[in-house]
């Protein structure tokens, strides 16, 4: 889940100052714990004759949820819960060279059932001073003895290669002191149970959508951060999620399902009840049609993708390349083929064109809403850097990239977007010089679909998501694993069109685009005046690898609490000149032997 | 009480589950391959759970969810679609995508429960038919198989419904006292991780079958788990552990109890930081009736449930060995879910129906050391063509024979002391220079698979060496290791005293809670190894506040 869901309307003030965090919150005994114990850590952790640390961070999230799911009325399942998640970073050795960036041998005791090792711990939820140090003492004690073996392992495995590039392990930036807060949603468990209750009974009026549900999740992180060169932040992220997912199969047993997610920092930010009931009927309405259109056929040519589908496809196939993501260094040549995998091929391309002159490109995380619309962000990063705007790509010409504390080649400092363990898209805004208005895109669609001898052009609305699949349905999820990152992942069209030259569309169902890579966006032919704002689950290339290989610290606390991460898109509509729309292959499932019992019976 | 002698309360869920049930089988009637068995199992959990830590609460949380596990079965009950692969991979286990499970709303709401029903029902019979075909051609071209019994048993139709139980515990109330019991932890340096976990527990079942059979049962269940560890200087994990159980939120130990078992536990870690560490040894000694009660669940208890005598790769210690000796005639071995209370504890293995809607009975597997009979589910083995209560499975699981009270008795039981001599006597006359007492153990494991050696492990927690002059001395860092008929041969003699182990058992069909009830046991020879230790050194800096001297 996407965190710094800041609204620009409430108390939400930002201070870079180069030093003094300590003053501040003196009072508070988690800060006084955080700082004590940091200190300490700092003068006094060393074994022996080995290094002291030069860098420890120090974060505490402190988690709290909500989360309701029901179908056809009724409830599923309900919970709430607060956990308090301790996180240590440490490094040792220098800024040049330190104990991250390495895939080691594993190393480290065999086993060991002391909670630093796992590179932070579960947190009292009281606010005791004596217990929170007790943790972080031993998640630093931990993370020290990690450390040190892991720039013991590099320097040895060093002995035997010789680097190629020399980066620094770790990017100086300035201190900063800086707050990023802003109210919590309210979390009434009672109230989240009867909205999903309410909104999920209106899929019993459709006999033919087989499973269904509708699941609310809200929340609020609050993170105190100190690191031992003088930054410190506290920042709080809301989120509130909305998930309505169907599911079916087709006339000829063919599986269809769709899944639609509404993001929020605070309630004014979602739609109304009535208009949240429209929806589930509308997704109802929508597979219950597409269950007797026609499967799509195979399509060569020029394929138009609006709104939602335009920024999907960023998503999923561009955004992850604008993660500066560096390869480890590996102890052996094995795992050197995995940590290759962990570059980014745009690292090579800066200066070079990844999108059409007309079309540039920026995140900027700091923005909260676009045209009036939620799209979230924050103001601090995971680092402490003070998150701002990075123009990634102008006018087609990429610049850089968007990057955390851990120099990439190319790009020595932090953008401010380390979110978790590696960086990630905030806000991704795309805007085109020369957009034109959607009738006239339509016109360029027709117009170059004829050129081809086509006598139809297709249109993508939407493009489904996998990660937002999988949370409903296990067998999405298993495919959602088997996908692979390669160039050209399969995408799958939830709402297609074909498009005929007199204007007239008809539906197109189980259509999978494929043939488009991050590559064929400079061949985008065109874009339009109007722009979508879309908000989906971002998967960064990184993220395992920074995770891996980081100083110390894992980011293991979101996951755990079930929170992933969502990135949000301003984007026009793209113009694709060749593109591939087929239908899927293999054998059909049947569909089931008799109709669902609830039919015709009312909700409770 | 006799099957069917309650008077019917209503159930929105078995009512639901009866109509969505007879639906089905009506469909499903005009099908060339028609089931001729079908059942739903809707477990509930509602557990309020809180934890703390050396003073401080760390969680704290209520949940409530429902599962359903359908048994479909086409072909009849002498082969049908679960009948085992050639190579004796079990079907059932190995051929599904999870069909027949699924999340059911805790809303008594008939419809909905019906929907999720309706769904997976439909996914579970396609799949069924396609098995049925996979396991006939499988049958055909392999060697006969090993065990000829059916593939399912008909079992008697039982009805029963208990009202749905009400957790009796105050989320605050146990935050104060985890508080309260964790606390005493936080004045030592040298204790890494203490932690307490209260778990309040209502497990609610609803099953319905083919057969007629209608059972609803619900049974709260109180859990206290007490745990810390400390390392010795050469970097040995010492860890204790206490667990309470209860049906009642009463039968769980006072305050007082529970902070002098904190103590003793913080003496016994204290103690055992100095305790020498023990060398691989081989010799006589006495397991505490804790001990011998895990030794019993994981050797023994494992090795008799009934599914595992009819599986190519399974170990089947003791499937030829019915009515032949496995223990020494002194000792006799039953099972019996029915016992809620024993030796003033109560008994977590207790259950009224299991997951097959069988009642639950007593089923005396040992008799005066002879082999009797297994542990049955509905999967029949030769010999053996009917359950006895034992099919269990976590929620929403498919179920397997699994165990549930296990009591050990002796037809001679010695006082304490003169089980102690007994064993200043074996060492003499083995010429050793001191015996073993394991006295408490943290639980065990066991393999019974064919393609890894058969062995179990049990792992003690406090250990003493006992000299022949009687005296006793604290050691640390073994593991009792052995192969299971070995070790059987060597008991000799047990005591008067009984003592309970309660725990969660997992296996195939998940975590089940059982109890293991034994006397101490004198074995003649045993073996123990080196426990795995951690190199990793204690923390290196001193506790960040004026800890507590070690005394």
């Amino acid at each position: 889940m996407r965190r710094g869901l800041a609204l620009a309307a409430v108390a939400l003030c930002i201070a870079a100052v180069t030093a003094g965090a300590q003053k501040q919150t003196a009072q508070d005994p988690l800060d006084r714990a955080m700082r004590d114990e940091l200190a300490r850590s700092m003068t006094e952790l060393r074994l022996d004759t080995l290094p002291k640390p030069y860098f420890v961070a120090y974060r505490i999230d402190d988690i709290e949820t909500i989360e309701a799911t029901a179908s056809l009325g009724s409830l599923l399942s309900g919970s709430d819960a607060r956990t308090r998640h301790l996180r240590v970073e440490l490094r040792v050795g220098d800024y040049d060279f330190d104990n991250s960036n390495f895939m080691g041998m594993g190393g480290g005791p065999a086993f060991s059932m002391l909670a630093g090792l796992r590179g932070g711990a579960l947190l009292p939820l009281d606010d005791q001073y004596q217990e929170i140090r007790r943790q972080l003492w031993l998640a630093s004690d931990g993370a020290y003895k990690r450390a040190v073996e892991q720039l013991a392992q590099k320097r040895a495995a060093l002995q035997n290669q010789t680097r190629a590039e020399h980066l620094p392990d770790f990017a100086k930036e300035p201190p900063a002191v800086l707050t990023d807060v802003v109210p919590a949603p309210p979390l009434d468990r009672a109230a989240a149970e009867a909205l999903v209750r309410g909104l999920s009974a209106a899929f019993r009026a459709f006999p033919e959508v087989y499973s269904s549900g509708v699941s609310w999740s809200a929340g609020v992180v609050r993170t105190r951060y100190l690191n031992s060169e003088g930054s410190a932040f506290t920042r709080s992220s809301p989120w509130l999620v909305l998930r309505i997912h169907a599911a079916t199969q087709a006339v000829d047993g063919m599986p269809l399902g769709d899944v639609v997610t509404l993001y929020g920092g605070a309630p004014t930010d979602l739609p109304g009840r009535d208009h949240l009931a429209d929806s589930v009927r509308a997704l109802a309405t929508r597979l219950t049609r597409l269950r007797q259109t026609p499967v799509a056929e195979v399509y060569n040519g020029p394929v138009l993708f609006e709104g939602d589908a335009a920024a999907e496809l960023f998503n999923q196939v561009f955004a992850p390349r604008l993660v500066a993501a560096r390869r480890p260094m590996a102890a052996n040549p094995m795992m050197e083929q995995f940590a290759a995998r962990a570059e980014t091929p745009f690292l090579d391309q800066i200066g070079g064109r990844v999108l059409p002159t007309f079309l540039s490109a920026v995140d900027n995380p700091t923005l909260t809403t676009f045209e009036g619309r939620y799209i979230g962000g924050y103001r601090v990063d995971d680092d402490g850097v003070a998150a701002r705007e990075t123009r990634l790509v102008d006018h087609g010409i990429l610049k850089t990239l968007l990057s955390t504390r851990v120099p990439a080649r190319g790009i020595p400092h932090s953008s401010g977007n380390r979110w978790g363990a590696a960086a990630v898209v905030s806000n991704l805004v795309v805007s085109a010089d020369s957009g034109v208005t959607d009738q006239a895109l339509r016109a360029e669609l027709l117009k170059r679909a004829a050129a081809r001898g086509r006598p139809y052009a297709v249109i993508v609305r939407r493009i489904a998501n996998a990660a937002s699949l999988a949370m409903s349905d296990p067998m999405e999820f298993m495919a959602a694993m088997g996908d692979d990152e390669s160039d050209a992942p399969a995408l799958r069209a939830a709402v297609a069109v074909k498009l005929f030259p007199d204007g007239h569309e008809e539906p197109i169902r189980n259509a999978a685009v494929s043939g488009v890579t991050a590559a064929s966006f400079k061949d985008i032919v065109a874009a339009s005046r109007s722009r979508t704002v879309y908000t989906s689950p971002f998967r960064s290339p990184g993220g395992m690898f920074a995770g891996l290989t980081g100083g110390g610290g894992m980011s293991f606390q979101m996951a755990s609490a079930g929170l992933g991460y969502a990135a949000s898109y301003v984007v026009p509509s793209l113009l694709f000149e060749d593109v591939t729309v087929k239908g899927p292959n293999g054998d059909l499932p049947k569909p089931p032997l008799s109709g669902p019992p609830w039919a015709g019976s009312s909700p409770r | 009480m006799a099957a069917g002698a309650q008077a019917r309360a209503t159930s929105p869920v078995l009512d639901a589950m009866r109509t969505e049930l007879t639906r089905s089988l009506t469909t499903f009637k005009g099908q060339p391959t028609a089931p001729y068995f079908l059942s739903y199992e809707i477990s509930e959990a509602h557990t309020v759970n809180v934890a703390g830590s050396f003073g401080a609460i760390t969680q704290s949380a209520e949940h409530r969810h429902r599962a359903l596990d359908v048994d479909l079965r086409v072909g009849d009950y002498r082969f049908d679609n679960t009948h085992p692969l050639r190579g004796g991979l079990p079907g059932r286990a190995f051929m599904g995508f999870g069909e027949g499970m699924a999340e059911i709303p805790v809303d008594d709401d008939p419809g909905a429960i019906r929907a999720a029903l309706w769904y997976a029902t439909d996914r579970k019979y396609k799949r069924a038919v396609e098995q049925l075909t996979w396991v006939k051609t499988n049958a055909a071209v392999g060697v006969a198989a090993e065990d000829t019994a059916p593939d399912f048993s008909a079992e008697q139709r039982e009805t029963f419904t208990e009202p749905v139980a009400r957790i009796g515990a105050d989320r605050r109330v146990w935050e104060e006292k985890i508080r309260r019991y964790t606390a005493p932890f936080a004045r030592y340096g040298d204790i890494y991780e203490a932690e307490a976990v209260f778990i309040a527990e209502v497990d609610s079942r609803w099953y319905v079958n083919s057969e007629g059979t209608e059972v609803q049962t619900s049974q709260p269940i109180y859990r206290l788990y007490v745990s810390a560890f400390s390392k010795a200087d050469d970097g040995m994990e010492l860890p204790r552990y206490e667990s309470f159980w209860a049906f009642t939120p009463e039968g769980l130990p006072s305050d007082r109890a529970v902070l002098a078992a904190v103590q003793k536990m913080i003496d016994d870690l204290h103690a055992l930081r100095r305790a020498p560490a023990l060398e691989p040894y081989t010799g006589p000694a006495i397991l505490s009736g804790r001990a011998s009660a895990v030794f019993f669940h994981e050797v023994f208890g494992h090795r008799v449930e009934g599914h595992r005598q009819k599986l190519g790769i399974e170990g089947q210690t003791f499937k030829k060995k019915v009515n032949e000796q496995v223990l020494p005639p002194g000792f006799s071995v039953y099972f019996d879910p029915t016992l809620r209370r024993l030796a003033g504890t109560d008994l977590a293995g207790f259950y009224r129906y299991d997951d097959e809607g069988v009642k639950a009975r007593r089923v005396a597997v040992v008799d005066h050391g002879t082999l009797k009979t297994f542990l049955m589910a509905r999967s029949p083995i030769e010999g053996f063509a009917s359950s006895n209560g034992h099919g269990r499975a976590q929620l929403g699981l498919p179920p397997v024979a699994r165990q549930s009270n296990l009591v050990v008795e002796t037809a001679e039981p010695h006082s304490q002391a003169e089980l102690k001599r007994m064993l200043i006597d074996e060492i003499k006359r083995e010429n050793k220079p001191y015996g073993l007492l394991f006295d408490d153990i943290e639980g065990g494991f066991t393999i019974t698979m064919r393609f890894i050696p058969n062995a179990f492990n049990v792992m003690p927690v406090m250990v003493y060496r006992v000299y022949p002059d009687g005296r006793e001395e604290l050691v640390r860092g073994v593991d009792f290791i052995g192969t299971p008929l070995t070790t059987f041969s060597k008991i000799v003699a047990a005591d008067d005293h009984v003592a309970v182990f309660n725990g969660m058992c997992g296996a195939e069909s998940g975590w089940v809670p059982v109890s293991a009830v034994s006397p101490a046991l004198l074995v003649s020879q045993v073996e123990v190894q080196k426990k795995l230790k951690s190199g990793e050194r204690p923390p290196i800096l001193p506790p960040p506040f004026g800890a507590a001297a070690t005394p």
